[in-house]
């Protein structure tokens, strides 16, 4: 058996691994110049751009993490698939018109475009600091988990270092090779197997479970027997079915743990806005900036995004996460004898992100070959994001670092063999951080996000309000990502090395880092607008305004839809990710009231869930398609002709 | 090569599990999730306004061929083939062919259709 499996996981990795060098070899055709390298020539079609920009959008956390905190926390931590709404939402308030900016001025980077629309000596490594952490941690942390899972697939046979390695240099050689453009055509296989992989999960739980009627069975027992680590809320519900309250007061992790679950409201919406640091990450502007036109941009935010993968998230990793439990993962439901199967084995609080591994094992013995397909499907997402991230680095270094700070007269030749470079020093690095310092990794890494969103004032002062200034948004953007470190785990343990005693936890009040990184900097960024106005530098913001103002379309009846937008979308915070989920715990049926009584057979609180996702694709719909915010420019647009001559 | 790397492997893994579990469900899933690779590359073709290539039809016609032939040599040759497994790969291996002639009657016509074969044929007298 453990031979079958092995053999069917090798085939699948070497046609993937096949596919991959194709086509590194195939665009690495042709001696193609740097820009080719670095943005495919800005010649991406718009369905290359819509597959790899969505498998971008959600990397392997989604693929590997969200059921496995769904399998912890149950219902209140699903409420994270919502993440599949805002994520999107901050492209289709920032991305086309980036883009247009990018072709106007000729950013090959955001951080170019950020440079120039600031100016000052901050915003460049502020900016790289940020790719950075998303580029080596982040990217680290992935890597490692891919390979624990292939170590876990083969049955132990392969060390999850030599398997993390091994796919490592795969990235590196198609990446290497092809640049941008291998990345982002080798990101519609993996996107199509991420979409895949995700419904399979679920089908597989599906069928464990023995279909959804007994599922659904096993939550209204779950519901009256309040059986989990988390206990009962004060009404008597099952922590597994109840959002524990909008906020608590409590110092956070390492001085005082929430009471009843981690995810009180306030935890969920700081943390689902952490999601757009995603969007946000320098890496997907490049992405972005290398798009043919800008007809990709909605279907990926409405329809690739929030619709399809929101609904592999709301469903089948809902349906994978919780049905664990009841499959022998959770030892608090099985020994209550509630488990149908034992076909998992029992997960600890530190092993969860086993869960995709331990669901593909449970395939070994029946579907060999569906074990070594889908082993691939997972494998690919963290491709897909440690490719396009590796290639967006060596764009940025090539260009911010080594063309901007060491030689701005380089030629072509020279930066694209810079940008080789680049992409292989974030590949050894973060291997190497992955390897040998996986804590520190995953410590940094978790600022990755939380950091990538503080980038929100920058993005919308470029799009949309000129009144924010440089100075203003620079001091928030510092104020923030200080915040953040001392809202997290990195900065409580320098505090412990330098014998500071900081008087709160890990995410104090149950506000994720993100959270209060976020809230500084917007109060800094405006206080500091309020005071820093200068008539010749709004002269200068004025320039990339006035162009927005020309080319971004238009939508007819603006002046209506645009108020009922604001509405829609601040309700729709609230009501999904905000304080209003708690209405959503019982207004359906009370959790422990029996399936009987659950207005649309499942617990109330993920019925809310899911209703909040249809809105929020109505949501995305009205603000991408009918208020034009992520729809193509009105014609085309001309480069300026001092960007072409000028290195920015 | 994109949509059929995607199709095919899942095609191949939902058969292969049809004929290990004598699922007819899932083996004639596999086979229709091939004609829907099938289909989306005839809907790709539209799009960017091209044909099938020589080479295409080649390696189409000859992976229906090995695969044919699999199948009869395992009904021939192998162990505990039973029934499910015998309609699995006939319904699935008709419907593959079927869609492959519904496609060439929508496109060429009945009439186009045949005096395509039928010009194959004189082309081979000739020569």
């Amino acid at each position: 058996m453990t031979n079958d499996r092995l053999a069917w996981l090798f085939i699948f990795v070497a046609l993937y691994a096949t596919y991959c060098v194709f086509w590194g070899v195939d665009c690495a055709r042709g001696r193609r110049g740097a820009m080719d390298f670095f943005l495919a020539e800005r010649g991406v079609p718009s369905w290359v751009y819509v597959a790899a920009a969505t498998t971008l959008t959600f990397t392997g956390w989604v693929a590997i993490g969200l059921p496995a905190t769904i399998l912890r926390d149950g219902f209140p931590g699903a409420a994270l698939a919502l993440g599949a709404i805002v994520t999107p939402l901050a492209g289709a308030a920032a991305l086309s018109r980036q883009w247009m900016l990018s072709r106007r001025f000729g950013y090959v980077t955001p951080v170019q475009m950020y440079a120039d629309y600031f100016g000052g000596p901050v915003i460049r490594p502020v900016l790289l600091l940020i790719a950075l952490l998303f580029a080596l941690p982040f990217l680290g942390m992935q890597m490692a988990a891919t390979g624990y899972l292939f170590q876990v697939l083969s049955g132990g046979f392969i060390p999850w270092a030599y398997a993390m390695w091994a796919l490592g240099a795969l990235v590196f050689l198609y990446v290497c090779l092809g640049g941008l453009r291998a990345a982002a055509f080798v990101g519609v296989l993996q996107a199509l197997l991420f979409a895949a992989g995700l419904v399979a999960i679920g089908v597989i739980a599906w069928v464990e479970l023995g279909g959804f009627p007994s599922f659904v069975a096993l939550l209204d027992k779950l519901g009256a027997a309040k059986v989990d680590d988390w206990g009962a809320s004060s009404a008597g519900y099952s922590a597994m079915f109840t959002t524990p309250g909008v906020v608590q007061f409590v110092g956070g992790y390492g001085k005082e743990a929430p009471v009843g679950g981690v995810w009180t409201t306030t935890m969920v919406l700081s943390t689902v806005l952490s999601l757009i640091g995603l969007q946000l990450a320098p890496a997907f502007g490049v992405l972005a900036f290398s798009a043919r036109d800008a007809r990709g941009f909605a279907p990926q935010q409405v329809w690739a995004a929030a619709a399809t993968i929101g609904f592999g998230m709301v469903f089948f990793a809902v349906i994978a996460g919780v049905g664990a439990q009841f499959l022998g993962a959770s030892s608090a439901i099985t020994q209550a004898s509630l488990a149908v199967g034992s076909d998992l084995p029992s997960l600890g609080a530190d092993h969860d992100v086993g869960l995709i591994a331990v669901y593909l094992n449970s395939l070994a013995a029946r579907a060999p070959w569906f074990l070594g397909l889908l082993a691939v499907a997972a494998i690919a997402v963290t491709q897909a994001t440690a490719a396009l991230y590796v290639s967006a680095t060596g764009t940025i270094f090539a260009q911010d670092f080594y063309r901007h700070h060491l030689r701005p007269d380089v030629t072509d030749r020279d930066l694209k063999f810079f940008g080789r470079i680049g992409v292989g020093f974030t590949m050894l690095l973060s291997l190497l951080g992955a390897t040998y310092a996986p804590d520190a990794q995953v410590q940094i890494g978790a600022l990755a996000l939380p950091a990538g969103l503080q980038l929100l004032p920058a993005a919308i002062a470029i799009c949309w309000f000129p009144w924010l200034t440089p100075r203003a948004v620079v001091s928030g953007l510092m104020a923030g990502l200080v915040v953040v470190v001392f809202t997290g785990q990195l900065g409580l343990t320098l505090a412990n090395f330098f014998e500071i005693d900081i008087p709160w936890g890990r995410w104090p009040w149950t506000v994720h880092a993100a959270g209060w990184g976020m809230v500084c900097n917007i109060a800094v960024c405006l206080l500091f607008s309020l005071m820093t106005q200068k008539r010749s530098g709004l002269e200068h913001r004025m320039r990339f305004h006035d162009f927005l103002a020309e080319a971004a379309p238009r939508a007819p009846n603006a002046r209506v839809w645009r108020p009922i937008a604001w509405v829609a979308a601040l309700a729709w915070f609230f009501f999904a990710v905000g304080p209003g989920l708690l209405f959503g715990v019982d207004l359906f049926g009370a959790p422990n009231a029996g399936a009987k009584a659950w207005l649309f057979g499942i617990p109330s609180l993920w019925a809310w869930e899911i209703i909040a996702w249809v809105f929020g694709v109505l949501l995305l719909w009205l603000l991408a398609y009918r208020l034009g915010m992520s729809q193509p420019p009105i014609r085309p647009i001309e480069m300026e002709p001092e960007a072409i001559r000028r290195p920015i | 090569m994109t949509g059929w790397a995607f199709f095919v492997s899942f095609g191949i893994c939902l058969i292969l599990s049809g004929f290990a579990e004598d699922s007819l469900i899932a083996g004639l899933s596999g086979f229709a999730v091939i004609v829907a690779g099938f289909v989306a590359h005839i809907i790709l073709n539209r799009i960017y306004g091209v044909g099938f290539s020589q080479a295409q039809i080649a390696l189409g016609l000859g992976a229906f061929a090995v695969g044919v032939f699999c199948f009869i040599a395992s009904l021939l040759f192998g162990d505990g083939f039973g029934e499910a497994d015998v309609a699995i790969g006939l319904v699935g291996f008709s419907g593959v062919a079927a869609a492959f002639v519904t496609y060439i009657v929508i496109n060429y016509g009945v009439r186009g259709s045949y005096q395509m074969v039928y010009r194959l044929h004189a082309e081979e007298r000739r020569r």
